[in-house]
Parts: structure tokens; sequence; C-alpha cells
């Protein structure tokens, strides 16, 4: 994917306050994440300039790190918690539910960069097992038949 | 500032009417609310209300009438343990940090890696101000000025609890530069993980603000000498950290007179799996396990208690003849099991012990760090090991060479990820040697569960 340079500059000085701060590159990397819905190459040059690092050490971070991606989430972003709170009420299956209904292999981002289907290693809400997060909203003991209803409304609208 | 604190206290307490008499125990005579005293009670966002339930004034008394010894004399006599699952006494810990002009930092855990734990989640969300108040202390104790609170990218509404708590705090005058006039300054920056489960421990903390890839270091040099940016560090989970004000206030002696000798105080457990209602409770250690059970409404409907997992996916477990065992640092140091940070899993007859061990070996290779080789490889060989299990393709021998290679990584690897296996292997044998070797010898799962299908 490309990027403009007038993207690449609004994330530089973005990034700049932090240029001077020892504890400052995984909050860039963080900037970068939500910015651009994943690090691109790009960006990581940006930072390896700004935090006067090598792009090999930024580079090091973003695929150490679950919720970093290269490429980008889709505008949907939907995370199945497999925690073992969850995991021990069958959340696997509803894993493989919203994998079948949005046809996206979990962990991967749909082709058509629609939605993206995340696994979620516990959101800590384990009392309430199984947990679904469907754009930033959490919700909680969520059967297969709400699941599908969430999904289709999802697609509904996209 | 006393003054001020107690007008607050008073101006809330006329009026917000009886919100604070809500009882919220789950069973009136086993459940002990002291560091989920506040939870569901007060407003999270409201520091007047946390201020009324008695809070910062343990901050007030530490600032004006203790010196830093004082403190952690006083966090020693508690017998306080951290609660992050390891158990070590917290007074010890801080002990351990030699004063010096250099900058001293604490950093507050809030990794919360368990899955099937939502303590340090449930405080955050509920009562932010306990475990920012008990940070300032320990920072006043350990001549730290800057605290780190490094908080896992999962939970945005803790983080957002927490750092609206920290804008409050400040805005009092209870954090920051000249607290509360006393001439001790502090700061709290809120630190965002990205999901990795290594990253709870200690030193991989400490790689990850540091700006690296989140490896653990080796020890020695401990962080209370040479931890964050080579600087003296301590590390304190939440729960610790947010019993610390209300043993200043009350004292070492009133802490120490719940639990039982050698495992003083209360804990805070998520208890989760096949009960029929999951919840999250504080009893005092010593409590058993069928008092938990019983805490979780007991087992689902015509199912028989099978295991007791502490940890996950480091899990450690006791089975159905423990069933009256204390929740105890000791008795369960004695048989290789954790405490743990409070994430619990109950496990009922409906369960092949090979799936659920698969499950989390799995998830253990998945996380491991890769920096060693017993951990990198020994992980996936495990998970290999029972997948040949649950194929029915294992033999006696195999069963040998699990157990030798969970030794190995017990001796050989650089940090608890990898030498927790040793534990989580022993403590399986121990209660379900059985179980193994039917599936092993007899091709024969209890549950049904493998043979007939790929491990899931
Ligand atoms: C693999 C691994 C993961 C850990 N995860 C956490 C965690 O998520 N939260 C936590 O508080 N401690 C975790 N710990 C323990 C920390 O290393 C450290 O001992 C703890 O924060 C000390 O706090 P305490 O003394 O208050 O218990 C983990 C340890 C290991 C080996
Ligand atoms: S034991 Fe595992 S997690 Fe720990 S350093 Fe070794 S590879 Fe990394
Ligand atoms: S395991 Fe799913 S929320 Fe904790």
């Amino acid at each position: 994917m490309e990027y403009t340079q007038e993207a690449l500059q609004t994330f530089k000085e973005a990034i700049v306050p932090y240029k001077d701060r020892p504890d400052g590159l995984l909050p860039v990397v963080h900037i970068a994440q939500e910015q651009f819905r994943c690090v691109p190459v790009a960006a990581q040059k940006v930072i390896a300039e700004v935090m006067n690092v090598s792009v090999a050490r930024v580079s090091g971070i973003v695929t150490f790190y679950d919720y970093f991606t290269m490429t980008p989430l889709g505008n949907h972003v939907i995370e199945v918690c497999v925690g073992t709170s969850c995991y021990m009420q069958e959340s696997k299956h509803l894993l493989a539910v919203a994998s079948e209904v949005l046809q996206v292999a979990p962990g991967e981002t749909r082709a058509d960069g629609e939605v993206s289907l995340r696994i979620g290693r516990c959101f800590g809400r384990c009392e309430h097992s199984p947990n679904v997060e469907i754009d930033h909203t959490m919700h909680l003991h969520v059967s297969e038949q709400e699941l599908r209803q969430y999904l289709n409304n999802l697609e509904d609208h996209s | 500032m006393i003054q001020e604190l107690n007008r607050i206290q008073q101006e809330v307490l006329q009026s917000v009417g009886n919100k604070f008499d809500k009882d919220l125990r789950h069973d009136k005579t086993k459940e002990l609310r002291i560091k989920l005293k506040n939870a569901y009670i007060i407003d999270p966002y409201s520091i007047d209300e946390y201020i009324a339930r008695d809070g910062y004034k343990a901050l007030h008394k530490v600032l004006f009438s203790m010196t830093p010894d004082d403190v952690i004399e006083e966090v020693k006599k508690s017998g306080l343990k951290g609660r992050s699952g390891g158990g070590f006494p917290t007074g010890m810990k801080w002990s351990f940090v030699k004063k010096s002009d250099k900058q001293h930092y604490i950093i507050m855990n809030a990794d919360e890696g368990e899955s099937a734990a939502t303590i340090d989640g449930v405080l955050m969300r509920q009562d932010p101000h306990c475990a920012i108040e008990g940070m300032i202390i320990a920072g006043f104790a350990t001549g730290a000025t800057i605290g780190y609170v490094y908080i896992r990218y999962e939970y945005p509404e803790a983080q957002r609890a927490m750092e609206h708590a920290i804008e409050q705090a400040i805005a009092k005058n209870l954090l920051g530069k000249n607290i509360m006039g006393s001439g001790v300054d502090f700061d709290i920056i809120m630190y965002r993980g990205a999901g990795a489960y290594i990253c709870g421990e200690e030193t991989s903390i400490i790689s990850s603000i540091e700006g690296l890839r989140g490896n653990s270091k080796n020890k020695p040099p401990f962080p209370a000498i040479e931890g964050l940016f080579n600087k003296p560090t301590i590390i304190n989970n939440v729960e610790t950290l947010g019993i610390v004000p209300q043993i200043l206030l009350n004292g070492g002696e009133w802490f120490a007179s719940m639990g039982v000798p050698g495992s003083e105080g209360t804990k805070v457990f998520t208890l989760t799996g096949q009960l029929k209602e999951p919840k999250t409770v504080e009893v005092p250690l010593g409590t058993t396990i069928r008092e938990l059970i019983e805490l979780g409404g007991g087992m689902r409907e015509g199912r028989q208690f099978k295991a007791f997992v502490t940890g996950s996916p480091n899990i450690t477990m006791l089975g159905p003849n423990d069933i009256d065992m204390p929740i105890q640092f000791d008795t369960f140091k004695k048989r290789q099991v954790m405490v743990g940070s409070g994430g619990t899993v109950f496990l009922d007859d409906s369960t092949c012990l090979m799936h659920f061990m698969h499950f989390n070996v799995d998830l253990l290779a998945i996380e491991s760090c890769g920096r060693c080789t017993p951990c990198r490889a020994g992980t996936r060989k495990m998970t290999q090991f029972f997948e040949k299990i649950i194929e029915g393709e294992a033999t006696m021998d195999d069963l040998q060479k699990m157990k030798d290679l969970a030794e190995h990584m017990r001796d050989a690897s650089l940090c608890g990820l990898g030498v927790a296996m040793g534990m989580t292997m022993y403590s399986a044998l121990y209660s379900f040697e059985d179980e193994f070797v039917e599936h092993i010898r007899d091709k024969h799962c209890r549950c049904g569960k493998c043979f007939n299908e790929v491990a899931a």
C-alpha cells in the first residue's frame, strides 16, 4: 500500500514530541498503528529517523507484539476471546462461526479490507464468558445466535 | 490538607444517602471484602467518593508522620506477599532498594496476562485511586519519584479510569510536585502494552518500556538494584499496591489478623470454568477449594468437581482429593502448585484433561518469547506430545519423555514462563496420572473426546 507524503508528514509531527523520551518507542508505534491501522514500513522508517534508532529495531518491535500489524486492519474489527475462561465456554466454536460468516480466517483481514477477525487473549471479563468485541464494543455472554445477528448487521451496513 | 480531606468526606457522606451501606458480599459468611471494599459501591470517576471512604488518608499519614523505613516496617509486619502469584514478601522487596541519589522507579504491573483473571481489571475499573495511592506510598518508601503503570492494551476501560483518576489526583495536589505540601514529588506515567503474555514478567516489562522487544533479562542484577534504564526499580502487582493504603491506615497487625500465619490477609479470585456462577470474590487466605466452589454456586448441574486450576496458560492444578485443601502459600508450594494471580478455572468431569492441557501448552508455545531454547523448543515439543496423546499415537515412552522435558525446562529455562512447566507437569501427574495412562496405554478417554478427532 502507498502512503502519501502528507499522511507521513502528519504522522511525523505527531511523534516528534516523543523524540527525546527514552520510553518513547512503544508509544509512537501505537500512534502509527492507530493512524494507519497498521505499522507500514514507510512509517517504521519515519519512526527510525525521528527516534534515532535503526529500522531493524523498530521492525523488531512491530513483529514482536500481537497488537501491531504490518497490513491494515479492516474497517470492522471483530475480536473473539479465546482466553482460558472463554475457551471453557466453547468460544472456539464462536470463532469458527465468525470465520464462516465473515469468510475470513482467524487472525486475518479479508481481501476486500472490510473486516478483520482477531483472536482475543482475555478482555478481563472472564466471569461473563464467552465475550466478543466488535468495533471496540464489548459484548458479554455471547450466544451463537447473538453473534450471527451482530455479524449480519455489520455486513448489512458495510 | 487533612482538614480538606475531612471536609470532602463529610460533604459526600451527607449527600450520597445510603449508597455506601450496600453489602455486596456474595456469601456473608465467607467473603471478606478489603481490597474490593469500594468496587461497585463508589463511582470510580469520583475522587470525592474515594476520599469519603477514607481515601488518601493513609498517604497523608505516611507523608507527615512516618519515615520510609517506618513504612517498610509496617508492610513487613502485615505479612503482605506479592499478589501476582509468586508470593514474594512485599516489605522485603522494598527494603532491597539501596537509598542513593540515582533516579528510582516503581512499576505497577497491570499487564494481567493470565487469561481467566480479572482481579486487576476490576480494581482499576472500579477503584482506580486505591492502586494509585498505594503506588505513591510505595514510591515514598523506596525513594522513587516516577511510577509507570504498565497496562495491557486489552484494558481500554481500565486505562480510561486510571487516567481520569490520575488527573483528579493531580488537580487536588495528591499527586505531582510537593504532594500536600510535604515536599515529596511523585509522577505517574500510563504505559500501554501491545499484546504479549511475557510482558507481564518483570524484566520483560522493563525491556518493553525501554523500547526493546519484550524479552526477559537475566537476573541478577535484580531490578531493585538495576532495573529500568539501569536504575533501582520496584515492580509490584496492582492488587499488591491496592491494599497498601489500608495496611498503612489500619496497621500491619490488622492485616495479619486475617488469613492464616504465613498467608496473611485476603486474596481476590476470579472463579471461572464449569461453575454455575462464575464471579470475582475476595476471601481470606486459608479458604478451602470447596468453599470457593460454593461461592461460585457449585459445579454445574449433574456434574462432579474434577480439578482446580490456578493460572493460565502457566497452569498448576489440584484434584478431587484436594477439595478441602486450604489455599495457602506453604501447603500449595509443597504440592508444586502456585496460588497464582487469582485467576482460577474449575473443571468438571466432562472435561478431558488432555484437551485442557493441550490448549494451555499450545498457548505457551505461542507466547514463548523465543529467547532460550528449552522453552522455545520445549513448549512446541510438549504441544506435539499432547497432540499425539489426543490422536492415540503416544506411547508410555513418550510419557517418560514428557516428564524429562518438563524437568529440563524447569532447570534450564531463563524465566518463569518456561520454568513453570516443571510444576505444570508435576501437579497434573500427581492427581491425574491414571488419566494420562488410560489415554496412552489403553487408548481410552473417559470423556469420549479423544482418538476420533484432531486436537481442537
Ligand atoms: C511469564 C510470566 C508472566 C507474568 N505475568 C504477570 C502479570 O501479568 N501480572 C503480574 O502482576 N505479574 C506477572 N508476573 C510476575 C512478575 O514477574 C512479578 O513477579 C510481579 O509483577 C511482582 O509483583 P508482586 O510482588 O506484587 O506479586 C509474571 C511472571 C512470569 C514469569
Ligand atoms: S523461558 Fe521462554 S519466555 Fe522466558 S526467556 Fe526463555 S523463551 Fe523467553
Ligand atoms: S478469558 Fe475471555 S475475557 Fe477473560
